[in-house]
């Protein structure tokens, strides 16, 4: 199973475009193979560890010293061998899918507990190979309802729980021993207005939302909010 | 009393936490990046108003490129800076809005109707009357940029310069 050799500079290529413009890979590439005396097409898996060893100092103008490690580690799990029946492109989400894809609560008193969660449900959503569009409902899903929880009940929890089967989706539930939302027809039918904000918080989440619950009395509320992947 | 209180009080990591306001050409640039906490948003819409006193600017170019998440209540903030900014008379565009946040935005019923846009700051300070002199195109931008790589490379050989004719 061993991959074309066109293809192998491709995936370089793919790798660091991830880290610098489009022309400027372009250029640091053929700058690289041409001193070796390898063109695209006569790179293999055997001349691979000597053109990832030359990229080092050649993208060093490119990329910002914080990122060089992650550019490093990149292209280095492009030299270890595809296993058979597995194509490269998932490969690099496979290790992050372990230890992320558990259902994780996240407790909510502060401002930046909320921005943790939300970039917590996006990274979540990410591993589980959400599109963009599916990971940016949501992050904000869960920015509005840690918002919610903030401003109304004095904090709550956040869990977040992927699930596989039967239907590949993550499911979001905030919970609040707040007072309940007192008026919830009307936040949910649109003609409440908030004074701080737009009055959507609620009802934005619900229009996001593949399924969508909410549950309020005076001793707290809970929302489940589904996003199908 | 208060005042004292106010005056001793250190004033810690707000400077670091403030967000740019570029004046340009008798406009403002403002770009937000990462995560934008609701203190610096406050912060900034006075920071701004003040800057537009201060300043005279005709027009604000607010470019959004670099924010991962805009939910309802940054939007609010946004529209609310923008509509303060009408009053004081100055026009303001909201730029840089990526793919997913605009998606996300329209699903959940925030329309931002109030508030101008444009897909880029180029088409943002243009909306404002800035004029653009000698200047080339993005796509123009990216094939001259594919070309010189090519030359350096030795790839192709460079065009002659028209003059010679």
């Amino acid at each position: 199973m061993s991959r074309g050799s066109g293809s192998m500079c491709a995936d370089v290529l793919r790798v660091l475009q991830l880290f610098m413009s489009d022309t400027a890979a372009r250029l640091v590439l053929r700058g690289t193979l041409e001193p070796l005396r390898l063109s695209a097409e006569t790179v293999g898996a055997a001349e691979l560890p000597r053109v990832i060893e030359a990229l080092e100092p050649a993208t060093r103008h490119f990329v910002d010293p914080a990122r060089r490690p992650q550019l490093a580690a990149q292209l280095r799990t492009l030299t270890q061998p595809a296993a058979p029946g597995k194509p490269l492109a998932p490969a690099p989400k496979a290790p992050a899918a372990g230890p992320e894809l558990r259902a994780t609560t996240y407790l909510v008193r502060t401002e930046s507990d909320a921005s943790h969660a939300r970039l917590a449900a996006r990274m979540m959503c990410e591993s589980m190979g959400g599109r963009g569009f599916e990971c940016q409902k949501v992050a904000t899903a869960v920015s509005e309802l840690a918002r919610n929880q903030i401003a109304y009940a004095g904090g709550g929890t956040i869990q977040l729980t992927p699930e596989q089967a039967p239907r590949r989706l993550l499911r979001v539930r905030a919970e609040d021993q707040g007072r309940g939302i007192p008026d919830l027809e009307r936040v949910l039918s649109g003609t409440y207005r908030s004074k701080t904000g737009m009055g959507l918080g609620l009802l934005g989440v619900k229009r996001l939302a593949d399924r969508f619950d909410v549950r309020t009395g005076p001793n707290g509320t809970l929302v489940d909010f589904e996003v199908w992947l | 009393m208060s005042e004292d209180v106010l005056q001793a009080a250190p004033r810690p990591e707000r400077e670091t936490s403030r967000i740019p306001i570029i004046p340009l050409w008798g406009n403002l640039i403002v770009p937000l990046q990462g995560d934008i906490t609701d203190a610096q948003a406050a912060q900034l819409c006075s920071d701004v108003l003040r800057d537009i006193q201060r300043t005279g600017a005709r027009g604000m170019v607010v470019d959004i490129s670099g924010l991962w998440l805009v939910d309802s209540h940054l939007c609010a903030v946004l529209a609310r800076l923008a509509a303060s900014a009408r009053l004081m008379g100055t026009r303001t565009v909201l730029c840089g809005m990526g793919a997913d946040v605009a998606l996300t935005l329209q699903s959940m019923g925030i329309q931002l109707e109030n508030v101008e846009t444009t897909l880029g700051l180029e088409e943002g300070l243009a909306l404002l009357g800035v004029k653009v002199v000698g200047g080339r195109s993005a796509a123009a931008e990216r094939e001259a940029a594919q070309q010189l790589a090519d030359e350096m490379l030795g790839l192709s050989s460079p065009t002659p310069p028209k003059s010679a004719v």
